[in-house]
Order: structure tokens, then sequence, then C-alpha cells
């Protein structure tokens, strides 16, 4: 039965027009999307490769100028070297670069600026991420090859799956299949199975000629879209085979098929992210905002103790010199982490409560297998909201450290020179979050497919043949 | 007329016994009835921080003591932008717009904190609002409530049996759009009223004005919209030969419409209008701040200008002769000379989105999803003109407040003598608070008379559409 079956549906596919002109409008697809997921990689690189150079520009006159003074020779700009210049002016980047799978998904990083620089005027709580970009755009998202595969390909598969049982149905074939020594729902699910290869074959060539095009690379990561692509693929054509042997007419499995796509695609997502609204609210920016403030307020009507207080608890940076020895700088530095510390409660109440929302969304993102996929292609493709919260981590921690390491220059009022400029802080963003989500959503998926398989397969001779 | 009525009477009756319609019926209300509660919460907290921030804000700008004007102007305040009554109906761009700003001198800070960046990837695949139920699903009820409404009647032969009894082609097309308006009157009734009721009692101190000529603008612009949604469904069903090529079709068009469409117009625009990034447009700034924004008049070269020009205004040798503070106007100099640069790199900026927009704009001509969603946004005050116009009126203000306290310097202290001035509370009074209230109902219009345009030759298209084809009408199926 297999080997008829699989000639008579190639046979089939072959001469059906729509199936032909889909493959060409998928290939089409996968070409735009790749090209623009291209397009805003080479923007992005190109931007970050012009941030460097600005920095290292400016990073390279004050190593000139330590360079000058180290050979014992003077220089009109040694001011350069003062702590504050270089922790405050000078400061470092801190930049997210994209990989090659960001072209596959632009995910969220149409919202964020991925490079910034690192200065000890930031407080942390109101660091901003922003790009420029224009928030109509933002509305409508991109048209890359994450929204194609989960917005259009399960549209694909719902326009030539959705009759396999009921045009057979419908012209009385089926009773005629039902009466030779066959199970029709076996018949049935070797014809979508044979389906399935065809659109995974045509969706892979149309993946490949499109990665090969826009240039991302073979590796595990590409090989695990791959296969995350074809969960999604699977999963798609077992809900199609489970309606069709469950629905009565063609018209009204298209209905149901379409509806389903509704409830998965658009309106699931949209209730799981009303719903943790409301179960955890967003706390609001503008009461942290607020609260800031008035820290900040009162921190600035207290300088003078604030320097005390601070120089209680940083004993070893007491200098003979006298109480006055210290000027604004000290001061404000001093200020500066007497806020962060101060503040830090407030705002790691308000992350917790983001984290709260999140890993309640990460709960209910099963619900979804459209969220399943969406959320592995972006966190293969680096683009995620997970890698954005990272670098936010990363920079935040980075820009601790940057302050902490120019303190003692600070206090000592001590020019840096040539060694001490070896040894500032770098910043590197690495990754650390696991392909373990992954994996579960893909198996969250390919369990959901078989199980469908089964109950459909499972349902031989209780569904009517007229 | 009667025979119109009968049609329109069995139709609904038809509808009402397919389960599946009720069902997708039920769920359509029911999110609905979610959004605008939801909605209506979110819109309270907001209204509610945002007025106790405001109020702490203008209490910490009147009492922030005695001291320099300059220090005050450098102190500044924040502006936030409040949530709109109606943007609990249409969310719009306020998850992709800032909220709040810092207002100081010498900088245009950019808008702090876009709601998209605390929520998962989820959002963007877009928030329940109702208005995404009514733009996005309530038409795929019309196709799946109407798609058959001609198709069954050529299938079973009826539409023969009706026309041979003398049954117009006119009364039996119109007799199925009136019965599918009614019911669609029946089902949005409840939320609309309940839309008007909300909108109705908030109105008085909401920051948009003319709520009640929007709401009823907003609910025509729908009825226009899902009228020509009807229309079209039937249209097709009408011209299609079986119920399933009629459903395929029109299941086409609406991915075609609402899915792809809107996606790859926003796309082609932003390929052919490319903005510079972020760090691109404030190192722009910069530049032109500090070198001139013809890149040859540094900043000394321009402070040496004016003070020449007002030591020869003023016949005096040097600057503390003058009668009033030189330092008061040499800062307002240079924070009118940041305003020029400011408005010159924003203004490019502008000019980009407004050419992305166009074209949005132009393409709402060929799709009322598209039409119906900007005229939405607009009348529900979430779209980007009335997020300019925001911009707008916070820059003013900030500019009045920097002007205000470069004046009093300038006027009441001594060239040279910077701590030993100190203005006070009269001063800070001399500031109103800010309170935003967005533009009026025809201004918040006008940017958008393509769309309206759009929607207007849409329904005349399609009732010309199908008065041809009811002339053109045959009875036979296949």
């Amino acid at each position: 039965m297999l080997s008829l079956n699989i000639l008579h549906e190639t046979r089939l596919l072959s001469r059906n027009y729509w199936f032909i002109s889909l493959s060409m409008m998928l290939l089409a697809l996968c070409l735009y999307a790749g090209h623009n997921g291209m397009k805003h990689f080479e923007r992005r690189q190109l931007d970050l490769q012009a941030a460097i150079e600005n920095q290292v520009a400016k990073e390279q006159v004050v190593q000139e100028v330590a360079l000058a003074l180290s050979k014992g020779e003077e220089h009109p700009s040694s001011f350069r070297l003062s702590p504050t210049n270089v922790a405050i002016a000078t400061g470092r980047l801190a930049t997210m670069p994209a990989t090659e799978m960001s072209k596959l998904g632009i995910g969220q990083s149409d919202l964020y600026a991925h490079q910034l620089k690192i200065t000890s005027r930031e407080d942390l709580a109101t660091m901003s991420f922003n790009e420029l970009t224009n928030p109509v755009q933002l509305l409508f998202g991109n048209f890359d090859l994450v929204f194609v595969i989960t917005y259009l390909v399960p549209l694909i598969i719902i326009a030539f799956s959705y009759n396999l049982r009921s045009q057979e149905l419908e012209s009385g074939r089926l009773k005629l299949l039902a009466s030779s020594p066959i199970r029709t729902n076996l018949w049935l699910l070797q014809r979508f199975i044979i389906r399935c290869c065809s659109l995974t074959a045509i969706l892979t060539v149309a993946l490949i000629v499109t990665a090969l095009w826009i240039g991302v690379a073979l590796s595990s990561q590409l090989l695990v879209f791959f296969l995350i692509t074809y969960a999604y693929l699977a999963f798609w054509f077992a809900i199609s085979y489970l309606v069709n042997i469950l629905g009565s007419s063609s018209a009204r499995n298209s209905i149901s098929l379409l509806s389903f796509w509704i409830v998965i695609v658009l309106i699931l997502p949209a209730v799981i992210n009303q719903a943790a609204n409301s179960i955890y609210p967003t706390p609001s920016r503008v009461s942290l905002l607020n609260e800031i403030r008035e820290t900040k307020k009162e921190l600035s009507e207290a300088q003078d103790q604030v320097l005390d207080e601070y120089l209680r608890n940083h004993p070893e940076l007491i200098r003979n010199e006298g109480e006055n020895a210290f000027g604004y700088w000290q001061g404000y530095f001093a200020s500066q982490e007497i806020m962060e510390k101060t503040l830090a409660p407030l705002v790691d109440a308000y992350d917790q409560q983001l984290e709260k929302q999140q890993k309640w969304i990460d709960a209910w993102r099963y619900l979804s297998p459209a969220v399943l996929f969406q959320d592995g292609a972006t966190q293969l493709a680096g683009t995620s909201s997970k890698n954005y919260n990272e670098f936010k981590g990363y920079v935040k921690s980075f820009s601790l450290n940057w302050r902490a390491h120019f303190m003692p220059f600070v206090f000592d009022n001590k020019m840096l020179d040539l060694d001490d400029l070896d040894n500032i802080p770098e910043f590197e963003y690495r990754s650390s979050i696991g392909a373990s989500g992954i994996w579960i959503n893909i198996s969250v998926l390919l369990i959901l497919s078989v199980l469908m398989a089964l109950r459909g397969l499972g349902l031989e001779g209780k569904r009517q043949l007229l | 007329m009667s025979a119109l009525l009968h049609i329109a009477k069995k139709e609904i009756r038809i509808a009402f016994r397919e389960r599946l319609i009720v069902f997708l019926g039920i769920i359509i209300m029911v999110l609905l009835g979610i959004s605008l509660f939801a909605g209506f919460v979110s819109y309270e907290q907001q209204k509610e921080i945002i007025t106790k921030t405001e109020n702490d804000k203008r209490q910490e700008w009147l009492n922030q003591g005695d001291k320099h004007p300059h220090i005050a102007a450098h102190y500044g305040t924040f502006a936030f932008k409040p949530k709109t009554v109606l943007s609990l109906f249409d969310f719009g761009l306020d998850a992709y717009t800032g909220t709040s700003v810092y207002l100081e001198a010498h900088n245009q800070h950019e808008f702090m904190f876009r709601p998209a960046q605390d929520h998962s990837s989820m959002i963007r695949f877009g928030e329940l609002s109702s208005s995404l139920v009514l733009q996005v699903l309530l038409p795929l009820l019309i196709i799946f409530l109407s798609f058959s409404s001609y198709t069954k009647e050529k299938e079973s032969g009826t539409l023969k049996l009706l026309m041979s009894q003398g049954v117009s082609a006119n009364a039996i097309t119109w007799g199925k759009i009136l019965a599918y308006c009614i019911i669609l009157l029946i089902m949005l009734m409840p939320f609309f009223v309940g839309l008007i009721l909300i909108a109705n009692a908030t109105a008085n101190n909401d920051s948009l004005p003319d709520v009640a000529s929007r709401t009823a603008l907003l609910i025509t612009i729908y009825a226009i919209y899902l009228f020509l949604v009807i229309t079209i469904a039937v249209w097709i069903s009408m011209k299609s030969l079986t119920g399933r090529n009629a459903l395929l079709t029109l299941l086409t068009f609406w991915t075609f419409f609402v899915i792809l469409m809107p996606k790859t117009v926003a796309n082609l625009s932003e390929s052919f209008y490319p903005l510079p990034s972020m760090r691109e447009f404030k190192a722009g700034i910069e530049e032109s701040k500090l070198n001139g924004l013809d890149g040859q008049t540094p900043r000394s070269v321009r402070m040496a200008e004016l003070e020449t020009e007002y030591l020869e205004k003023y016949k005096v040798d040097s600057l503390s002769q003058l009668p009033f503070n030189f330092e008061g106007v040499s800062m307002q100099a240079g924070e009118d000379y940041g305003n020029m640069v400011y408005d010159h790199h924003y203004e490019g900026i502008r000019a980009i989105f407004s050419k992305q927009n166009r074209l949005g704009s132009i393409a709402s001509i060929f799709n009322p999803f598209i039409a119906t969603q900007h005229l939405s946004m607009s009348l529900s005050g979430t779209d980007l003109h009335t997020f300019n116009h925001f911009e707008n009126e916070v820059e003013e203000y900030r500019r009045m407040l920097v002007r205000r306290m470069n004046n009093d310097m300038a006027e009441n202290s001594k060239y040279g003598e910077f701590y030993e001035y100190a203005a006070g509370e009269e001063l800070w009074e001399e500031i109103d608070g800010f309170y935003y209230t967005a533009p009026t109902f025809f201004f918040a219009l006008r940017p958008y008379y393509l769309e309206l345009l759009s929607l207007l030759a849409w329904v005349v298209f399609t009732i010309f559409l199908l008065k041809r084809s009811n002339k053109k009408l045959k009875p036979i199926h296949g």
C-alpha cells in the first residue's frame, strides 16, 4: 500500500497546479524574508563597526598621551589620563554583535540598540537601550523567515491537506477504499506523511537556497533551526490529519483548520500575554522613575554626609591629607555608588516582578505551538527577549565593575599610566542561553504530532463514510 | 421589500443553526468583553499612576528650594505620556513609543521605556485589543458566515426557485447583506454600548479631547469596514461556482489583505526609506553642536560673535558693563542653537517616518484593512501623529522652562557671579505644570484623508459591483 500510495501522491502532486504554484510562492517568500533578514544584519553590523571605530579612535588618543608621558615627554592633553576622563568621557563600548543566524529571525533586535557606551555617569535603572525605529514598523513586525514559517507555512499546509479525506468522502471513493482490505486511516496517514515529506523537502530546498544566498554558514544551530521547523510542520500536518478524520466536509475542514490557526497563531499568544499582564502586572516604570528621582534628590541634598558615609564603609580610601582633600568628583563617584546600592532593592523588586511574568509566560507557552516555534527560533537567532535581557544584565554588571575599577584612582587623585590603561576592564558578551529550552520545544511539538496521529489511527472505523 | 426581509430572516435563522458559527461568535464576543475590560483596568491603573506622579513632580519642582535658575533648569522635571481613554479600545503604537522623558537644559532626552521592551517576544504576535478582534477576527467570522450565502442556493437549486417566483437578485443579495448586518449588530451592540459608557464616564478628565465625536466616528468606521467585508464576501459567493471555491478565495483575500500586505508594506517602506541608527542620530547632533550646522562654525566662534554683537549693540567695552548678566544671554543663545540643531536632525528623522508612513497611506487605497487600522489608531489617540504632537508639546514646554530660567538669570544675577544668586519659589511658580491634551478631532483626522477617501471609495465600488453582478446573476449551478 505504501509504495502505491507514494506513486499515487507523487503523480497527484506533480500534476497539481496548486502544489507547484504554492512551492514557487514558498521559495519566493523565503527569499524575500531572507533578504530582509540579511539587510537588517548588515545594517546592524555596519553600525556596530562604525561605533567600534569611533571608540577605538577615542581610546587611541588616550593611549598616545600615556605613551608620550611614559617616555618622559610633556603632552598638552595630559588631562585625558585622569580617572574621571577615562571613566566618563572615554568610557567603554558594550557591544552585542549579531550572529549569522540573526538573518533568519530579526526578533526583538529592531527594538534595541546593540552598542552602549559605558560611562560612570549612567545610572542602571534608566539606561536606554532604544534603537531608532519607526513605531509603525515595530507594530507590524518584520517580514523574516521566522514570520514566514510561523504564520504562512501552516496556511500552505492547510491549503493542500484540508480535503485529503473529505474529497474522497465527497466523491464516494472512500467507501470504495473502505471496502478493500486496508485501514483507511492508515492509508490517510501515509498520504499525510508523504505530503509532509514533500513539503519538508521543498521548504528545506527553499531554506538552503536562502541560507546560501544570504550567507548563513552550516552550523549546529542551523541544523537545530531546521529540526524545530520540521517539528512545527509535523504538528500542522498532524492537526490537519485529525481534522480530516473528524470532519465531514471540505468546507467544514477548512473552517476548522483555519479556526485552529487563528487560535494558535493569533489568539493564544495575545491571550497568554494579556493574562500574564493581569496576573503579574508589569510594574510601572513611571513609579520606579519617581522613586529613583526621590532617592537622587535626598542623596544630593545630603551630599556632604554621602562622602562621609561612603568613607566610613571604605576606610582604605581615606587619605591623610585631611577632610577637605576630597573634592567634587570623589563626592560624585561615592554618591553614584551609594545611589546604586540604595536603588538596588527597588530595581530588583521591579525586575523580579518582570521575571515572574516571564516565567508565567514561559510555562504557558506550551499552549501554542506557534509560540514554541517562535521562541525556539528567535533564541537560535540570538534575537529573543531572553538574549536581550541577558545582554542588559551583562551591561549592568559591567557598568558596576567599571565604576568600581576607577574608584581607587579617583580617591587617590592618581592619573592613569600606560600599564593602568592595559588593565582597564574589557566588555565581552557571551550568551550562555543553552539549547535545552529549544529541545523541549521540539520534543513537545513532536509529541503532540505523534499523539494526534495515534488518535487518528485509533478512530479507524469510527467515522462516517458517507 | 417583503421578499428582502424574508430572505434576511431566513439567513439569520440558518446562521443561528450553525453550531460552529454560533461558537465562533460567542468566542469573539467573549474576547471583545475581555479585551475591553482588561483595557479599562490597565487604563485606570496607568491614569492613577501618572496623575499621582505628575502631582509629585509638580510638588518637587515647587519645593526644590532656593537655587540658581540654571541649576533648576538642569534639575528639570519629567513628562509622562498619559494613556487616552480610547486607547483601551485600540492600543495602537502605545507599546512601541516611549512613555517618559526627562526635561532639562541643553539636551533633548530621548523618550524612555518602551513598554514592548518589558514584555517577552510574544508581544510581537500582537496584543489582545478590541480593535484586533474587530479588524482581524470578525472578518473571518463574516467569511465563515457568508461564503456559502449564494453557492448554497446555487448548489441546492433554490436560487432558480427563488428567481422563478419573481424575487429579484437585488432583493436576494441585499436580504443576505441585511441579515449579516443584523447578526453583527446583535453581537457588537453590547460591546459598543460598553465602550460608549466608559468613554462617556471618563471623557471629562481625559487627555483626549472630543471623545464623543471620536467614539461616534470610530463606530462608523468599523461599521463601514465590516459592511465592506460582508458585501465583498457575498459578492465572491455570488461569483463562485462552489462553496469551497468561495471559501478558498475569501480566505486567500483575508490572508493577503490582513496578514501579508500590511507587513510587506511596512517592510518595503523601511527598505525604501532607511533610517539612521540611534548612534548616528546622536553623533550627528553632537557634531553639529560642536562644529556648527555648516561644520565650520565651532561653539567658540559662535560665542565670540555673540559677545562682539552685544558689546557693539550696547556700546560697552566689557561684558560686565552690560545692564544684564551676559551669561544668561549666552546660555539662551547656546540653548537656541542646540534647539536649532536638534530640530534640523529630528526633522530629518520625522521626514523619513513620514515618507515611510505615506507608503502605508497609499497602500490603504487598495486595502480597507490598512485604512481602518490607521483611522482607528488616530481616533484612539494611539497613532504616530498623536505621539509626534505629544513630543512637540513636551519640547515646547522644555524650551519655555529653560528660557524662563535663563532670562531670570540674565535679569537678576551679575556677570561672573554664579553661586551668589539664588531664585526661589516665586520663579518656580511662574512655570505651569505640564499636562498634556491630545490634538482635536479634526486635527487628528487631517493626515488621514487618503484613508477616509479609501473607505468611501470602497463602499461605492462594492455597491456598484453588487449592482452590476445582480443584473447578470444566473440561477444555475456549475
